[in-house]
C-alpha cells in the first residue's frame, strides 16, 4: 500500500484495508491481553510471589498507565503501542529463558504457554508496524539491546511478574486504541463518501 | 613508634631485682632500683628501673652489662640491650649526675625477663562473600627469635557499627626465627554484605619457659569489610543454593528512606534480629527442600517497596547405581538411576559425565531421564578384541559430587535379546523338536535357555537347554521330550549367557502344539451285576472310562466281547464312547466277558470277568459296620480259594432303581480297604458286597451294611395301645421301613403319663412322665403296670445311634368303675333342676323381691291448679309452674364429682341445640335454687314471650326437682332468673337482652365494666343478685353462679317421657318399677 492513500480514487478501498488492519490488531490485542491474564496469575503463582508485590522499583519495562492517553494523535498512539509491544517481545523472549533455564524447567506446558503469547505479541507488534507504514508514519526507533545479566533470581521473577501486569495493561489499551482508530477512521471513510457524492452532483 | 609502645608495655611490667648500691656521696645520685626487663625476640631486651628522689640535677646513666659493653642514656630506660640469656649476666647501671654517681649491679637471669610477644603484623582480611568467608592472614611481628616459643593469636570478628564482638576464636603457633605468615579463615553464618565486620588480633605467651605468667600483645588495628551501601535496599545472600536440613540467616538491609517491617521465609514469617540500625536478620532452621523456583525470602519495607532473594535448597547427588551390559556383543549400555531427587533444576541440576577409561566419554550423559525407565543411559561400541572397560561417572551439582566406578568383562554382562523365532519343526507322540534364532549373533557365547512348558494349559514345567553359540538368524534345535501323548503343550523359552550368568532375557512368544496318541496302555476296569431270571441271566456289563493318561489318545468306542465257555464262537457288540455299561442277555452257562477301549492309534489290552450261570451267590445276613463320614474302613476274612484278590461293590444311590453300581478292586492278600465318596449322605443305609476272585471266578463272600452317619429316625412308631385293667395297659408297635430308620434301631423308649381333661379339645399333662427303655430292637410290645384310674398318653420311640426319632403319642382312660360316670351324670343334672325351682319362687314372689330391692320413690306433691302439663305445650315445664314461685329456694353446694356427672348429662342435651339457641336460651337462663335430694340443678326460667325460643328452651330442658315450692310473694316473678349454685358458667354476657330494667333496684349495675370481655366467670353476680328477690339467701346458699349448660335436671313430665334418650339409666330404671306397680 502506498502513502497518502486518501486522496485518491482509491480511498475507499484503502479506508476498507485499514478498517481490516484495525480490526485485526484489535483482535490480536484481545487475544493477548486475555492470555496474558491467565499467564500472569500462573506465573505469579509458580514464583512464589504474593499478588500484593510492589513492582515500582523495576525499571526497564514500557508502564500502560498513562494520563495523557485521551490526548495522544493517531500517530502517537500507534508508535506507543509498536514501541512498546517490541519491548514486550523481547521482554518476555527473556523471561521465557529464564524460566526454561532455572527457574522453571520442567513446567513444559507453561513454557508452552509463554510461547505462545510471545508469538501473539511479536504478531501484535508487527501488525502495529504495518498500521504505522500503511498510514505513512515513520517507524519508531529499534530499542536498544539491554544487557541485564546477572540479575539475581528475586529480581528476575520481579521483573517477569512486572512483564506480565504491563503486558496485560498494554493489551488492554491496545485494543482500546485500535477500537478507537478504527471508529475515527470508518467516520472519515464515510465523510469521503459524502464529499465524493457531493461532487458527482455538481457535476 | 613501635619502640614507643615498647617502653609502655615494658613499663607495665614488674620484676623485683636485688640490686647490689653503692652510694658514693649525699647529694650525689640514688643508685638505680628495681630493675625490670623484658624482650619481644628473646635477642633484645630493655630494662628499666627506679630512679629514686628527683632532683633538679641532670641524671645520666650509665649501664654496663658487659664487661666491654657500656652505654649511656638520659633516661631510666634503657635502650636495646644484648644479653646471652643461656646464663646469668651482671648489669651494672650507675647514676651519673653533677654531684657524683651512685652504680647499682644486678644480676639478671632468664627467669627475670618477661617474654611479652609482639603485635602481629602484616595483618590483612579477605572476605569472599559468596561462601560468607573471611580470611585472615598476618605475621608473628618478629623478624628473628632466638628461641623457638609457643604463641597463641586471639582472633575477634566485630560487628563494626555496634563494636560487638560476634566470634573469637584462639590460634595456636610456634614462633620462630623465620618471620613467617599464618591464615585463618572463618564463615560467617550472617552475609558479610549484612553489616561491616571487622577483625582484630593479639598475640599471647603461653611458653611456661619464658614466663611465668601469660602477656598478650596489643590488638591489631582494626580491618574492616565493608557491609553493603544504603542506596538501595537488598537482601543477602543472594541466590544461594544449600541443602536440606541446614540453618540459615538471611538479612535486609534497608535503603535511604525506608524502614524495614516484616522479612517473610516463603509465606512463614520469622522473627528478625537488629543487625544494626537499617540491617536484620532472620534464621531459618532445618531448612525444607524448596519448589524448582526457589523458595523466595522478602523483606517488606516501610514505607513501599520489598527486598528479596531467592534460595535453592536442595540434595547433593545420591548414589548412581551405574550398571553396564551388553546386550548384543557390539555395544555397551550404561545406565544409572538418579537416585533421590535432588529437588535442585536448572542450572543446579546434577551434571553427569561418564567415561571409560581407556577409550571415550559419553556425550549425552546429561540428557534427561528416560522418561519410561527413569534412568540415565549411555552406550559405547565395544572395542575389537577388547574385553574388559572400566567406567567412571561422576554426578555433580551444587551441592556436592559423587563417583561410581564400574568395571566391565564383556562376557560375564550378557543379557541377551529374547529368541526372534521359535519354531515347531516335529511333533511326535512322546517328543517335539524345536527351533530357535535371534536377530543378533552370539556366536561367540553359550546360550543357556529354560523352556516353561504348560501342559493342557495346567501344569507348568521348566526345563533348561544348553545351546552354542551361532549367528545372526541361524536356527538351533532343541528337542523336547518326556511328553504325554495326545496332550497339549505350550511352551516359551527366554536365554542367558551359560558360561556368565548375567540375566535371563525376556520371555520368547508361546508355541502351543498337541503331541500325537497312542494307543490305551492299561486295561478298563471291569466289573458287573448280575440279575437272574427264569429264562437266563441279564449281565450288566460296567466299566470305568480310562484316565486321559492311560487312554493316551481320545477313545472313540468300547468292544465288548463274549463267549460261553462251553462253545467256541464268541460275540460281540460296540458302545459308544458316552456309556460305560452295557446289558447281555444271556443263558445259564459260564461266559467269559472282554471289554476293551479303542481309540484312533489302537486298542487297550482285554479286560476280562467270567459269569458263572449256575452259582448260586448265597444272602447272608449282611454284617453291620461302622462310617465315618468320608466312607468305610473295611475289613474281611480271607477267602479260602482267593488267588486273584478281591472285589468290593456298593450302591451309592441305594435308594434310587439305578442304584449307580461302584466297585472297587483290591489286590490278592489284602482284607481291608477304604472306599470314600462325596456321594455318600448320613442316614442312609449302604449295602457293601465283597467278593473274592479265585481263578479268575469271582464269588460273594461276605455282605456288610452301614451307615456313614447315623441319624434318628424320621418316622414315628406306630402304637396300638389296650387296657388290661385300670392298672394296666398293653402297648404294641411294628417296624419302622428301612429308609426311614435312617440308622440302626437300637431300641425304645415308653414314655407315658396321666393327663387331666380341660375340655374335650385340651389336655394337660400332670405328674411325672415315665419312660421304660426297651434295649431289644426286636421288641414289638410292652406291658405298662401300676397305673392309676386316669388317662394317660402314651408314646413310643425308636432310637438309634443318631438320637431319638419321633412319637405319635395315644391316650387310654383308665377308670376303676362305672360310679363316677354316673355321679358325673347326674350331679350337673340336679344343680339344673334346683335352679329352675328357685327362679319360678322368685317369679311368683316377684313383688315382694320389688318391694325389698327396688322401693318406690316418693312422688312429688304440688299445691296449686295450674301444676298441670299441657300435653302439646312447651317442654318447658318451669313455663308451666310461673304461678308457682317458690316462697324458699336452697341451692346446695354441689360434690364436685356429681356436679361433673351432671354437667356430662347437660352437655349431652346441649347438643341437641342449635349452636345459636344454646347460646340463647341456655347462657341466657337464670338461676334457681335446687332441692338437696337431687344434685344441684336450674331452671331456666323466664318468661318467653316468643314462641320461637321455646323450642329451644324445650329441647334444652333438663330434669329439676323442687320441694317446699311455694307461690310467689311478690309480683315480680316473670323475669325471674334463677342462677344455678354450681357448675361452671363460661358463656360471657357483655348485656343482659332479657333483663328488665324497669325492675333493676340498681340500675348503675347494669353498667358493665369494658372489662368484662373475655373469660368473665363472676361476672353474673350483679345480674343474679338483682333478679333475685331473696338476694342475701341466695348468695349465701349459691355461692357462685355458673353456667347454666352445667348441672340443669328438669322433673320428667310428659314431655321428657316421650324423649327416654335423655333420662338416666337409674331413672328409667325406677320408672319401669312404678310402672309395674301401677299394673
Amino acid at each position: 500500500m502506498a502513502t497518502g492513500v486518501r486522496h485518491d480514487a482509491m480511498g475507499g478501498n484503502i479506508s476498507f484495508a485499514l478498517s481490516d488492519c484495525y480490526a485485526k490488531a484489535e483482535a490480536l490485542a484481545r487475544k493477548v491481553h486475555s492470555e496474558a491474564r491467565q499467564i500472569r496469575e500462573s506465573y505469579r503463582e509458580k514464583q512464589g510471589l504474593s499478588p500484593d508485590l510492589n513492582l515500582d522499583s523495576i525499571a526497564g519495562v514500557p508502564e500502560s498507565g498513562t494520563s495523557k492517553w485521551g490526548e495522544l494523535t493517531e500517530e502517537e498512539r500507534l508508535t506507543e503501542n509498536a514501541v512498546a509491544f517490541a519491548a514486550f517481545h523481547s521482554l518476555l523472549g527473556e523471561v521465557l529463558k529464564e524460566q526454561q533455564d532455572d527457574l522453571t524447567p520442567g513446567d513444559y506446558q507453561f513454557h508452552d504457554a509463554l510461547l505462545s503469547l510471545l508469538a501473539k505479541v511479536e504478531a501484535l507488534a508487527e501488525s502495529t508496524k504495518q498500521l504505522l507504514l500503511s498510514l505513512g508514519y515513520p517507524l519508531p526507533r529499534a530499542g536498544e539491546e539491554r544487557e541485564e545479566k546477572g540479575l539475581p533470581y528475586f529480581e528476575k521473577k520481579k521483573r517477569g511478574y512486572k512483564v506480565m501486569v504491563e503486558l496485560c495493561g498494554w493489551a488492554l489499551r491496545a485494543v482500546r486504541g485500535f477500537s478507537r482508530l478504527k471508529r475515527r477512521n470508518k467516520k472519515e471513510e464515510e465523510g469521503g463518501k459524502r464529499e465524493v457524492k457531493k461532487r458527482g452532483s455538481r457535476r | 613508634m613501635l619502640p614507643k609502645l615498647h617502653l609502655q608495655t615494658l613499663l607495665t611490667t614488674v620484676m623485683l631485682l636485688a640490686p647490689q648500691v653503692d652510694v658514693s656521696e649525699e647529694d650525689s645520685p640514688k643508685a638505680p632500683t628495681d630493675l625490670k626487663c623484658a624482650t619481644h625476640d628473646m635477642l633484645t631486651f630493655i630494662c628499666s628501673w627506679s630512679a629514686g628522689p628527683e632532683t633538679n640535677l641532670k641524671t645520666s646513666y650509665k649501664i654496663c652489662y658487659k664487661p666491654t659493653h657500656c652505654e649511656s642514656v638520659e633516661r631510666n630506660v634503657s635502650g636495646k640491650i644484648n644479653l646471652p640469656l643461656i646464663e646469668a649476666a651482671q648489669i651494672h647501671i650507675t647514676a651519673v649526675n653533677t654531684l657524683g654517681s651512685a652504680t647499682a649491679t644486678f644480676q639478671v637471669t632468664k627467669k627475670d625477663i618477661t617474654f611479652i610477644p609482639p603485635v602481629p603484623q602484616n595483618v590483612k582480611v579477605v572476605p569472599d562473600f559468596s561462601s560468607q568467608t573471611l580470611s585472615l592472614k598476618w605475621t608473628g611481628g618478629i623478624s628473628a627469635l632466638v628461641i623457638p616459643t609457643t604463641i597463641e593469636f586471639e582472633i575477634q570478628v566485630l560487628w563494626t557499627e555496634k563494636m560487638e564482638v560476634i566470634h573469637t576464636e584462639s590460634y595456636a603457633a610456634q614462633l620462630d626465627s623465620q618471620n613467617k605468615t599464618f591464615q585463618w579463615s572463618w564463615i560467617s553464618s550472617m552475609p558479610l554484605k549484612c553489616t561491616s565486620h571487622s577483625v582484630r588480633i593479639r598475640s599471647i605467651s603461653t611458653d611456661i619457659l619464658m614466663s611465668s605468667k601469660n602477656s598478650s600483645s596489643d590488638w591489631s588495628k582494626l580491618q574492616t569489610i565493608p557491609g553493603a551501601d544504603d542506596s538501595e535496599s537488598v537482601m543477602f545472600p543472594k541466590d544461594k543454593v544449600v541443602s536440606v536440613g541446614t540453618n540459615m540467616t538471611f538479612c535486609c538491609v534497608a535503603g535511604r528512606g525506608h524502614r524495614i517491617k516484616t522479612i517473610n521465609y516463603g509465606d512463614e514469617q520469622l522473627p528478625c534480629n537488629e543487625v544494626g540500625n537499617r540491617n536484620k536478620a532472620i534464621t531459618k532452621y532445618n531448612l525444607p527442600p524448596s519448589v524448582s523456583s526457589g523458595t523466595n525470602v522478602i523483606c517488606k519495607l516501610d514505607p513501599v517497596g520489598v527486598a528479596g532473594t531467592v534460595v535453592f535448597v536442595g540434595y547433593p547427588p545420591d548414589d548412581q547405581q551405574l550398571e553396564c551390559e551388553t546386550r548384543d556383543l557390539q555395544n555397551i549400555d550404561c545406565h544409572w538411576s538418579p537416585g533421590r531427587q535432588t529437588m535442585l533444576l536448572g542450572k543446579h541440576k546434577t551434571f553427569y559425565t561418564l567415561r571409560e577409561r581407556f577409550t571415550f566419554s559419553c556425550p549425552k550423559a546429561n540428557d534427561d531421564a528416560d522418561p519410561n525407565g527413569d534412568k540415565y543411559k549411555c552406550s559405547f561400541p565395544v572395542i575389537n578384541g577388547h574385553q574388559m572397560y572400566e567406567f567412571l561417572l561422576k554426578a555433580k551439582n551444587p551441592l556436592g559430587e559423587v563417583e561410581t566406578s564400574y568395571t566391565l568383562n564383556l562376557y560375564t554382562r550378557v543379557y541377551p535379546y529374547r529368541p526372534s523365532k521359535v519354531v515347531v519343526c516335529y511333533i511326535g507322540s512322546r517328543e517335539t523338536e524345536l527351533s530357535l534364532s535371534w536377530g543378533v549373533s552370539y556366536k561367540n557365547m553359550t546360550n543357556l535357555c529354560q523352556f516353561e512348558i504348560i501342559t493342557n494349559n495346567k501344569e507348568k514345567e521348566l526345563r533348561n537347554f544348553t545351546l552354542p553359540g551361532q549367528e545372526a538368524n541361524a536356527l538351533s534345535n532343541v528337542t523336547v521330550k518326556q511328553l504325554y501323548p495326545d496332550t497339549s503343550y505350550s511352551v516359551r523359552t527366554r536365554c542367558a549367557s551359560a558360561e556368565h550368568f548375567w540375566k535371563w532375557s525376556s520371555w520368547s512368544n508361546s508355541k502351543t502344539w498337541k503331541t500325537k496318541e497312542e494307543a490305551p496302555s492299561k486295561a478298563l476296569d471291569v466289573w458287573r451285576e448280575i440279575k437272574r431270571t427264569e429264562h437266563g441271566q441279564n449281565v450288566f456289563v460296567k466299566w470305568k472310562p480310562l484316565p486321559h493318561s492311560d487312554a493316551k489318545g481320545t477313545i472313540v468306542k468300547y468292544e465288548i466281547t463274549w463267549k460261553a465257555m462251553n462253545e467256541v464262537g464268541e460275540q460281540s457288540a460296540f458302545a459308544p464312547v458316552s456309556t460305560n455299561s452295557t446289558e447281555l442277555h444271556l443263558n445259564f452257562s459260564d461266559y467269559i466277558i472282554s471289554v476293551r477301549a479303542i481309540n484312533l492309534a489302537g486298542s487297550s489290552p482285554t479286560s476280562q470277568i467270567r459269569i458263572l450261570g449256575l452259582l448260586e451267590e448265597q444272602v447272608d445276613e449282611p454284617s453291620i459296620i461302622s462310617g465315618t463320614p468320608s466312607g468305610f474302613n473295611l475289613s474281611w476274612s480271607p477267602g479260602t480259594n482267593e488267588t486273584c484278590g478281591y472285589i468290593v461293590d456298593w450302591c451309592l444311590f441305594p435308594d434310587t432303581p439305578d442304584c449307580n453300581l461302584q466297585w472297587q478292586k483290591v489286590p490278592p492278600k489284602t482284607t481291608h480297604t477304604v472306599i470314600t465318596s462325596d456321594s455318600f449322605r448320613p442316614g442312609v443305609r449302604y449295602s457293601i458286597s465283597v467278593y473274592g476272585c479265585s481263578q479268575h471266578k469271582e464269588y460273594l463272600l461276605e455282605k456288610m451294611a452301614g451307615y456313614t452317619q447315623e441319624l434318628a429316625p424320621r418316622r414315628a412308631v406306630k402304637v396300638k395301645a389296650e387296657a388290661n385293667s385300670s392298672h394296666t395297659v398293653t402297648l404294641w408297635w411294628g417296624d419302622i421301613p428301612v429308609q426311614d430308620r435312617r440308622g440302626f434301631i437300637k431300641g425304645y423308649r415308653v414314655y407315658y403319663v396321666p393327663q387331666v381333661n380341660y375340655s374335650a379339645r385340651s389336655q394337660k399333662s400332670v405328674g411325672i412322665k415315665e419312660v421304660i427303655d426297651i434295649t431289644d430292637p426286636d421288641v414289638r410290645n410292652v406291658k405298662v403296670t401300676n397305673l392309676h384310674s386316669a388317662t394317660y398318653e402314651f408314646t413310643v420311640r425308636a432310637y438309634t445311634a443318631g438320637g431319638e426319632g419321633i412319637g405319635e403319642p395315644i391316650n387310654i382312660n383308665l377308670v376303676d368303675s362305672s360310679l363316677g360316670l354316673i355321679l358325673a351324670i347326674l350331679i350337673p343334672l340336679a344343680t339344673t333342676c334346683f335352679c329352675g325351682i328357685l327362679l319360678g319362687i322368685c317369679y311368683a314372689k316377684r313383688n315382694c323381691v320389688k318391694e325389698t330391692f327396688y322401693p318406690d320413690i316418693p312422688k312429688p306433691e304440688i299445691h296449686g291448679e295450674q301444676w298441670s302439663v299441657g300435653e302439646g305445650r312447651s317442654c318447658n315445664p318451669t313455663f308451666d309452674v310461673k304461678p308457682f314461685m317458690p316462697d324458699k329456694v336452697c341451692v346446695i353446694e354441689s360434690v364436685p364429682g356429681k356436679d361433673a356427672e351432671d354437667s356430662d348429662i347437660c352437655k349431652v342435651e346441649m347438643d341437641k341445640c342449635d349452636s345459636e339457641q344454646i347460646d340463647d336460651s341456655c347462657s341466657d337462663t337464670s338461676s334457681k335454687p335446687m332441692l338437696p335430694s337431687y344434685h344441684p340443678q336450674i331452671v331456666d326460667s323466664y318468661k318467653a314471650s316468643s314462641d320461637s325460643s321455646s323450642g329451644s328452651i324445650d329441647s334444652c330442658a333438663t330434669q329439676v326437682t323442687y320441694s317446699d315450692i311455694q307461690p310467689p310473694s311478690s309480683g315480680s316473678v316473670n323475669n325471674l332468673e334463677v342462677i344455678s349454685d354450681s357448675g361452671y358458667k363460661p358463656q360471657m354476657r357483655t348485656h343482659v337482652p332479657l333483663l328488665d330494667v324497669n325492675h333493676t333496684p340498681n340500675p348503675q349495675h347494669l353498667d358493665l365494666p369494658e372489662q368484662s370481655e373475655g373469660y368473665l366467670p363472676q361476672v353474673k353476680v350483679n345480674n343474679w343478685s338483682l333478679y333475685s328477690p331473696e338476694v342475701d339467701e341466695a348468695t349465701a346458699c349459691i355461692g357462685s353462679p355458673t353456667s347454666v349448660n352445667s348441672t340443669q335436671f328438669l322433673l320428667p313430665d310428659q314431655a321428657s317421657e316421650e324423649g327416654p334418650s335423655s333420662r338416666s339409666s337409674s331413672w328409667k330404671f325406677s320408672s319401669l318399677m312404678s310402672s309395674e306397680q301401677k299394673r
